[in-house]
């Protein structure tokens, strides 16, 4: 059987390197307890001396997410690969709201074109991305990254990582 | 609710990996990813639970999650509000969950790494359709109505278990599409299926048996519940493993007594059935496929209509038989082809069969065929009927009215696919002709 090479994730620079590959990205903040808003995310950016996370999402379909942070600054994020399921969840602390910049709305373009590529040998069309990662009134949440977890499906998902702020 | 869970089960199957939110007790949100998500009912899902994360303590601390599912064809988004109920580590559900991990795991290589520690059942208290444009669902859609309709037409037209059997697989092929499928019926004094009929394999594997609880289909047929798994696995796989557990039960005395079971190649989508009637099980069906994701709920749902449909229809048959004295000895004595005898032995001890040292049958169908070999032997005697063996003592039939007839079909159709010089013909109703096409040769073992 084909052993699965995921990336060492040991520091900054290598969390930075995992999270500049084409990943699935799904958001969590949570302001009541009762239900936490979750939101699919479309790119990501970040910085690995100063630990700032920039996470893209559509407004129209984040609205509650985006409401949630404005009034509870945590949340969390979790990035996954496709073809190798290496899986990371990071816990952030947001600082700003704000529509994306034109730079960043090609860097959310290309983030999609590379995910496209990422899936397309599991039958997904680059039509179909489209669709599931529609860009609209693209918005970013600038957070601070917190804590680093493990979270590649098996027994030791949901550890800590070595790397931390 | 905006949509119902109906409506979006072709988002369960993990086609695109859903996420689970949760909240601490603390207001620390958290997110993992799910490679599966059971439908239950209309108003639950239960989800698995393999290791103890997060997530879990989350959930038992808060009970509040939000759900996120995505439709692999139009790729809409759905988040759904769910509320943690209770765990299952035991029954239909938790069998049906672990074996749809167990292909999962396999598919991803992670075999040894997932078991299943519990089904996590929740309530869905709402569903959300995410905003944003969606593809428009492809037109090739099966709908599976018209093909039930006509299938149970068909069913509804037979009027013996050999007709029923044959509608049965032909409307699989041609209604449904389906290349490979195996019916198989239960014995319920071995706690065994054996195979009944089948289509699509080089060996039809007519007889074969696999214990209840062994396998997608033992497992199926234990806890009366349909098993799907959308991709390959090796855990459930009943080639070689049957032969093993069967020894272990004690279900085989001989190991070449063991008919191998009929399968493709390379499975990669499979779904057993259970063939059932008032809660009763009679059998089960199982199809395959070498493609992944070949079988979905859609098709879940049809194939259990129809086979309940089929139960119901074997149940209603009438005991055949009652007028067939009259027609004995009718038949003309038939000329050997060969002159050479055919040397048959019989085991009393599993009423195994065996003919020029070849496992032939066992079971309640090698006793039948004992019995009228013998009765040929000794009077030449080549037509019978349902009734006089249904009521001969040495057979000791269960009780069960549907025994007789399946066993019968099994005995017809392993000697046909055999071609050993045995042959079982219809002869009108509740009647049967034994056609021996050389002298005979019978020796009886303790």
């Amino acid at each position: 059987m084909e052993i699965t090479k995921h990336k060492a994730l040991n520091n900054a620079a290598q969390i930075a390197e995992f999270l500049r590959l084409p990943l699935s990205i799904n958001l969590v903040a949570c302001k009541d307890k009762r239900y936490p808003s979750l939101t699919r995310g479309l790119a990501c950016r970040f910085n690995e001396l100063t630990l700032e996370l920039c996470l893209y999402v559509s407004e129209i379909s984040s609205k509650k997410l985006l409401d949630d942070v404005k009034s509870h600054s945590q949340l969390a994020a979790v990035f996954s690969l496709p073809s190798t399921e290496q899986t990371i969840q990071i816990k952030c602390r947001a600082q700003e709201i704000r529509p994306a910049k034109p730079d960043e709305l090609q860097l959310i373009e290309s983030a999609r074109q590379n995910f496209a590529r990422e899936v397309a040998d599991f039958g997904f069309s680059g039509d179909f991305i489209d669709h599931f990662l529609h860009a609209e009134q693209c918005m970013v949440i600038v957070t601070e990254a917190t804590e680093f977890y493990d979270q590649t499906p098996g027994p030791l998902a949901g550890s800590i990582l070595k790397y931390q702020p | 609710m905006t949509s119902t869970l109906e409506s979006i089960r072709n988002c369960f199957d993990g086609a695109i990996p859903s996420a689970i939110a949760t909240c601490s007790g603390d207001g620390v949100p958290n997110i993992s990813l799910l490679s599966q998500v059971q439908y239950v009912d209309p108003e639950h899902i239960a989800l698995t639970y393999q290791f103890f994360n997060k997530t879990r303590s989350n959930i038992l601390h808060n009970p509040y999650a939000t759900l996120s599912v995505s439709d692999p064809h139009s790729a809409a988004i759905y988040r759904l509000n769910i509320q943690y109920l209770r765990t299952e580590t035991s029954g239909p559900l938790f069998e049906i969950m672990r074996a749809k991990l167990a292909g999962i795991a396999a598919h991803t290589g992670m075999a040894n790494v997932f078991r299943l520690l519990g089904a996590d059942v929740f309530r869905v208290l709402d569903i959300e359709r995410v905003p944003g444009p969606r593809l428009a669902m492809p037109d090739n859609r099966p709908n599976w109505l018209p093909a039930l309709r006509q299938s149970i037409s068909a069913i509804a037209s037979c009027d013996d278990i050999d007709g029923l059997v044959d509608t049965l697989l032909k409307a699989l092929i041609e209604k449904f599409g389906i290349q490979h499928a195996i019916i198989l019926m239960l014995d319920s004094e071995r706690s065994s299926l054996f195979t009944l009929a089948s289509h699509g394999y080089e060996n039809a594997g007519i007889g074969s048996e696999i214990p209840l609880g062994h396998g997608v289909i033992g497992i199926a047929g234990q806890m009366q519940v349909p098993i799907r798994v959308a991709h390959m696995i090796n855990e459930y796989g009943y080639g070689k493993a049957v032969r093993a557990s069967m020894q272990q039960m004690g279900l085989t005395t001989l190991l070449e007594t063991a008919i191998p079971m009929p399968g493709i190649p390379e499975c990669r989508s499979q779904m057993a059935v259970p063939i059932q009637t008032k809660n009763r099980l009679i059998g089960v069906l199982y199809v395959e496929s070498d493609q992944d994701c070949r079988f979905g709920y859609d098709d879940e749902d049809a194939l259990v209509v129809l086979t309940e449909y089929w139960a119901q229809a074997i149940s209603q048959l009438p005991e055949a038989g009652d007028n067939g004295d009259g027609l004995l000895n009718l038949v003309p004595p038939y000329q050997h082809k060969a002159s050479s005898p055919m040397r048959v032995r019989y085991f009393d001890r599993d009423h195994s069969v065996f003919i020029d040292d070849a496992y032939l049958i066992k079971g309640l169908a090698g006793a039948i065929l004992w019995h009228l070999l013998k009765h040929f032997q000794n009077t030449g005697r080549q037509q019978f009927s349902n009734r006089e063996l249904r009521l001969h003592p040495d057979l000791k039939l269960p009780e069960v009215s549907d025994n007789l007839e399946t066993r019968l079909v099994l005995l017809k159709r392993r000697l046909q696919e055999r071609r050993c010089g045995i042959s079982l013909h219809k002869a009108g109703r509740g009647m049967f002709n034994l056609r021996v096409e050389q002298p005979l040769s019978l020796e009886e073992t303790d």
